[in-house]
């Protein structure tokens, strides 16, 4: 077995507290707290939605793998519609020969086979195989039946279960020229059973054994019977499934539209992330095993991607404000963070987070609303707000009080910040009008330099005063989701976010920030990666006018205040990317 | 039809309350009211809602504390002055989904 050093170089080394940026995998002793402690990286498992089938339908045939897959037939109403997907986009191509819903699909893209289900007004025993190009009838099942469970390849099929409308325990085997009946399912049941694996290495799960009567029963076919094994957690219908007898997904389903997925490694089943949207009668990609699959069609119709390993963000939630407030200022990091000021009409309550709990200090010296402010718990820099009228006030926190400075050249409110109380930036904002003026600050002076390309307030703001972003805000109106980037001279509008919205919060650096919360009330969450935004998990509070802690990162920050629209205490902590995880404590 | 949501009455205590595998799990909406709004049928959400002590709640039963939460906060939003009200847009009404 390699050892420690083998692979990292080094022994684990002492720290007296936790090295500021550890490498993932990295491990340390912290002789403060007398805690082994590693970084890992956080990852989860995730849905990603793409784009949808051209026909948007359900109880469709389906199968292939989560980059190529193929999805026939369907209804309503009933077609012969088939498409194929490749990663991004559904694609049509040729129909199949009889247009039918309901049955089930084994193979891959460019060999499948689509066997049974309905053609109204009755069941089908049909059996078509697709070459890559054209589906061409080929010998029918046995038995006539619709919401089967079908598996394996289109040489090597198995077709188990259904209705004919009685629910079946009937098992069929493909040989590649004909169906052939062995061992019945333990279980009868029907209306869209879950299916994965191979004709000599199956499993079934869920199903119904009577109308209304949802089973959460699963079995495993091993070429030749069939044995019960660890149900579902939750019984469901019209349910879809992929992977081996080994490592398999169930997702979807009913009743209701079911979000739910759960994850099968041979011998339980284990909920996991849910879809983004709940559907039921949906289809799936059938290869390979438990990372990776693609769930299509279904009611409602769409396509989403699941993937293990996924690095995700999630917010929990943290200590309440001791106030309750909106339209407050925040700055530091997720454990230790300041807010001070906010209210409808100005209040000037400090508070310090200590990574579970706020705590009062000192109050600022005038109480005002829509304040911006930059820097970290011990040195923050408080600027403009709403006072009864715009203000031009700033004060400068030391860590126990704050002290008055001089003014910000331009009087605002909800202006948009970065940087720290030494050497930062204001910018954007409204007095009687929207501003697109931005001033440096220099620890003791403003300093007009030049202008965003867009008026506008209520904007984010993250980075530094020579590298910085600004985000969303409202051009009164219409609301924007403008960005622009800021080289220590000039801005330019880059990409924007994908929900405009004012009165949001940031934190971060001008190449990894985050963006959360916003006016319309939304909870949505985007990360930005120096070029793109991409929408991760939204705030569990959806909350408007709210503050964060401004020098957190993109991994790692602060949502507090704001309101729902009542205002709100409640604190929400954002974790992303490396944590760090304590082995043992001695 | 049967419900996508299930909703719960409980107070927000702070850190813990919701943690991070649980919203890694599944999706929470906090709603004005202490009103809090989780997946239907899943056993994540069950499990949180007992937690927290949940008070569970119907839709209409849910609908109906969000509305009164909501109607006073645009009720003290119609009382701030013009130069008050442009700092911040009137609230919006909630309507919650089965």
């Amino acid at each position: 077995m390699a050892e420690y050093k083998g692979i990292h170089g080094t022994k684990i080394q002492n720290y007296t507290s936790d090295p500021a940026n550890p490498l993932t995998g990295q491990v340390w002793f912290n002789d403060t707290s007398n805690s082994l402690k590693f970084e890992y990286q956080n990852t989860t498992s995730a849905w990603s939605t793409g784009n949808d089938l051209n026909t948007g339908r359900e109880k469709l045939f389906g199968t292939g793998s989560s980059t190529a897959a193929i999805a026939a037939g369907g209804k309503s109403p009933t077609t012969a519609v088939t498409e194929l997907y490749n990663g991004t986009n559904w694609t049509e191509v040729n129909d199949l020969t009889t247009a039918r819903a309901n049955g089930a699909a084994a193979g891959t893209q460019t060999a499948a086979l689509a066997f049974a289900g309905e053609v109204p007004p009755g069941v089908t025993a049909i059996t078509e195989l697709w070459n890559g190009t054209n589906w061409s009838e080929t010998t029918d099942l046995n038995t006539a039946r619709n919401s089967l469970g079908g598996t394996g390849s289109s040489t090597a099929a198995l077709a188990f279960g259904g209705a004919t409308p009685t629910r079946v325990a009937l098992t069929e085997l493909w040989n590649g020229s004909n169906w052939t009946e062995v061992n019945d399912l333990n279980t009868a049941r029907g209306k869209n059973l879950a299916r994965a694996g191979t004709n000599t290495a199956a499993l079934a799960s869920g199903g119904d054994t009577v109308p209304g009567a949802i089973s959460a029963k699963s079995e495993l076919w091993n070429g030749t019977n069939w044995t019960e094994v660890n149900d579902l957690n939750t019984a469901k219908e019209e349910t879809a499934g992929s992977g081996t007898s080994t490592a398999a997904l169930n997702f979807g389903g009913k009743p209701g539209t079911l979000a739910l997925t759960e994850s099968w490694n041979g011998t339980n089943w284990t909920e996991t992330a849910d879809l983004n949207t709940g559907r039921a009668a949906l289809s799936g990609s059938l290869i390979t095993g438990n990372t990776s699959a693609l769930a299509f069609g279904g009611q409602p119709s769409g396509t989403e991607e699941f993937n293990t390993g996924v690095i995700g963000g999630a917010w929990s939630t943290g200590g309440s404000l001791n106030t309750a407030r909106e339209s407050l200022g925040g700055t530091g990091v997720s454990t230790s963070a300041l807010a001070f000021g906010g209210g409808s009409t100005g209040v000037n309550n400090t508070e310090l987070y200590n990574g579970s709990a706020w705590t009062e200090v000192n109050n600022l010296t005038t109480a005002r609303a829509n304040i911006q402010g930059n820097g970290i718990q011990t040195a923050t820099l408080a600027f403009g707000g709403y006072d009864g009228d715009a203000t031009a006030v700033t004060e400068l926190w030391n860590g126990t009080n704050w002290t008055e400075v001089n003014n910000i050249g331009t009087a605002r409110f909800n202006a948009g910040g970065a940087g720290t109380s030494t050497d930062g930036l204001a910018f954007g904002g409204a007095a009687a009008a929207v501003k697109n003026e931005t001033e440096k600050w220099n620890g003791t002076n403003w300093t007009e330099v030049n202008n965003l390309g867009t008026a506008r307030q209520g904007l984010g703001g993250a980075g530094t005063s020579t590298a910085a972003l600004a985000f969303g805000g409202t051009a009164d109106p219409p609301n924007t989701a403008l960005t622009e980037l800021w080289n220590g001279t000039n801005w330019t509008e880059v990409n924007n976010l994908n929900t405009a919205r004012f009165t949001l919060a940031g934190s971060g650096i001008q190449t990894a920030a985050l963006a959360f919360g916003g006016n319309p009330r939304t909870g949505a969450t985007e990360t930005w990666n120096g070029t793109n935004w991409t929408e991760t998990s939204d705030l569990s509070i959806a909350r408007n006018n709210l503050a964060g802690a401004k020098s957190g990162t993109n991994n790692s920050t602060l949502a507090f205040g704001g309101a729902i629209p009542a205002v709100t205490a409640a604190t929400e902590e954002w974790t992303d990317g490396p944590q760090v995880k304590t082995i043992g404590t001695s | 039809m049967a419900k996508t949501y299930q909703y719960c009455v409980a107070e927000n205590w702070g850190k813990g309350f919701i943690d991070h595998v649980e919203s890694s799990r599944i999706t929470f909406v906090g709603l004005p009211g202490n009103v809090w709004q989780v997946p239907a049928y899943n056993k994540h959400g069950n499990l949180w809602i007992a937690k927290v002590a949940g008070s569970v709640k119907t839709r209409d039963e849910a609908q109906t504390i969000v509305d009164a939460e909501v109607t006073a906060s645009q009720t003290a939003w119609d009382a701030l002055s013009d130069k008050e009200k442009s700092n911040n847009s009137r609230p919006a009404d909630i309507t919650l989904e089965d």
